[in-house]
């Protein structure tokens, strides 16, 4: 399968891509920049 | 040697697809001469048929700006578990092997399967019944592991952001809470992106079940601080931590694709219960899917789709004419063919398949080689 990874194209396995789902992280750098900016997401 | 390769779009449409289509005909018909057959209606245009068009340069003119898929698509169409009608009844039957009998009639050399999860699946269990397949992730819910964003997401994150500027007047013209229902069925990363960008007050995803009293209470909060109005981003998949996802309709009703919505409404509903407030909801549904890709998702189907005839050309020339059935034995194990992709990539990662490329030497010397201390004995044998 073809990927993005960082600026560049790359191939990857398709295993890789299906199975588990990329969901969002919910420690991560997205939801604390919500929570900082005050932004209510429900807990 | 010329090349054919069979091309298909499955599962949902998605802003980007005509790109990975137009990146792939101007790179193998023109750099290469190669031929490029599309596939109508995804994994449809396998099972019956085959149903495809050969693809040249007049085929893909004008179509970089354009939405959708110029092949067709279909999110119903799993070979494995095919609706048939017999009579009154509807069965699901696994019609794989006329999959595999029209691929080698259409005389291709691989199959590009351009999907989501459902449709790499598929992709993925073809191969093991031997066909040679590359997959290109496709999904605007940017929920497939192995690339960093998928393309389509970009644009549906533009669809919600805009209209979350437009809906963020008139809900504070009227003193409303505007609750904005986004696609999302098991991540939240288009309600959390355009909610952050859109600037929205209340962001609820898949992820994290949410408690209807902390929305109410962070609403009235506001209200108190004097802003007398509130946007609200919903992913369809979200759910309150006592309850269950809210569907349209169930998978046994809907031929096994349960159809989530009314999440919307739902928290629409528990707001004005609680706050007694004017609500409205605005379910953005397949607007985010349709319309023009934004420059970022032409670019990066571009890329992926002309990237495929360089990976085609290393893979398909080093395992040379018995493709179909060739295992590499490596020290002590053996490994099927898609597991020799895998293999060959890796051997990509560190130069060693590029090297070789242009030369098409044939696999058991691309593979006689000590790699990172680690000395590989290869055989190659028919099964």
């Amino acid at each position: 399968m073809v990927a993005l990874r960082g600026r560049g194209i790359a191939a990857v396995p398709i295993e890789e891509a299906v199975g588990e789902l990329n969901r969002v992280d919910t420690a991560g750098d997205l939801i604390r920049t919500a929570e900082d900016l005050g932004v209510i997401l429900g807990r | 040697m010329s090349k054919t390769i069979a091309i298909l779009t499955g599962g949902g449409d998605c802003p980007g697809l005509n790109a990975v289509i137009r990146g792939v005909v101007r790179a193998a018909v023109q750099r290469r001469g190669w031929r490029v057959l599309g596939i109508e209606d995804g994994f449809d245009g396998l099972v019956e048929g085959p149903r495809y068009r050969e693809l040249g340069m007049d085929a893909v003119r004008g179509i970089l700006p354009r939405g959708g898929t110029i092949l067709g698509t279909s999110n119903r169409g799993n070979p494995f578990d095919f609706p048939v009608r017999e009579g009154d009844q509807v069965k699901m039957v696994d019609v794989s092997s006329r999959v595999v009998e029209n691929f080698r009639r259409l005389g291709a050399d691989a199959l590009v399967a351009v999907g989501g999860d459902g449709t790499l699946k598929i992709a993925l269990r073809l191969n093991e019944l031997g066909i040679p397949v590359i997959g290109v992730p496709k999904t605007i819910d940017n929920d497939l592991r192995g690339t960093d964003v998928t393309f389509g997401y970009n644009t549906a994150v533009g669809v919600v952001t805009e209209a979350l500027d437009r809906l963020h007047t008139t809900a504070e013209s009227h003193n409303r809470a505007m609750v904005v229902e986004v696609m999302g069925r098991d991540a939240g990363w288009i309600a959390l992106e355009s909610g952050l960008a859109g600037g929205a007050d209340v962001i609820l995803i898949p992820e994290i079940p949410f408690r209807m009293d902390a929305v109410c209470q962070a609403i009235d909060r506001r209200r108190q601080r004097g802003s007398r109005f509130s946007i609200i981003v919903v992913a369809e998949g979200s759910f309150p931590v006592d309850g269950a996802k809210v569907v349209q309709a169930s998978a046994a009703e809907n031929l096994g694709i349960e159809r989530l919505g009314g999440i919307g409404h739902y928290v629409a509903r528990q707001i004005s219960r609680c706050l007694n407030m004017e609500t409205r909801v605005v379910v953005l549904g397949h607007v985010q899917r349709g319309g023009t890709p934004s420059p970022f998702d032409r670019i990066l189907g571009t890329r992926f789709g002309v990237t495929i005839h360089g990976l085609l050309l290393n893979f398909l020339d080093a395992v040379g004419p018995v493709r179909f059935h060739t295992h590499i034995q490596f020290t002590s194990r053996s490994f099927p063919l898609h597991s020799v992709q895998k293999a060959l990539l890796e051997f990509g990662e560190h130069n060693v398949l590029p090297r070789y490329a242009h030369r098409q030497e044939p696999v058991e010397k691309l593979c006689d080689r000590r790699q990172v201390g680690q000395q590989v004995a290869v055989g190659v044998s028919e099964l």
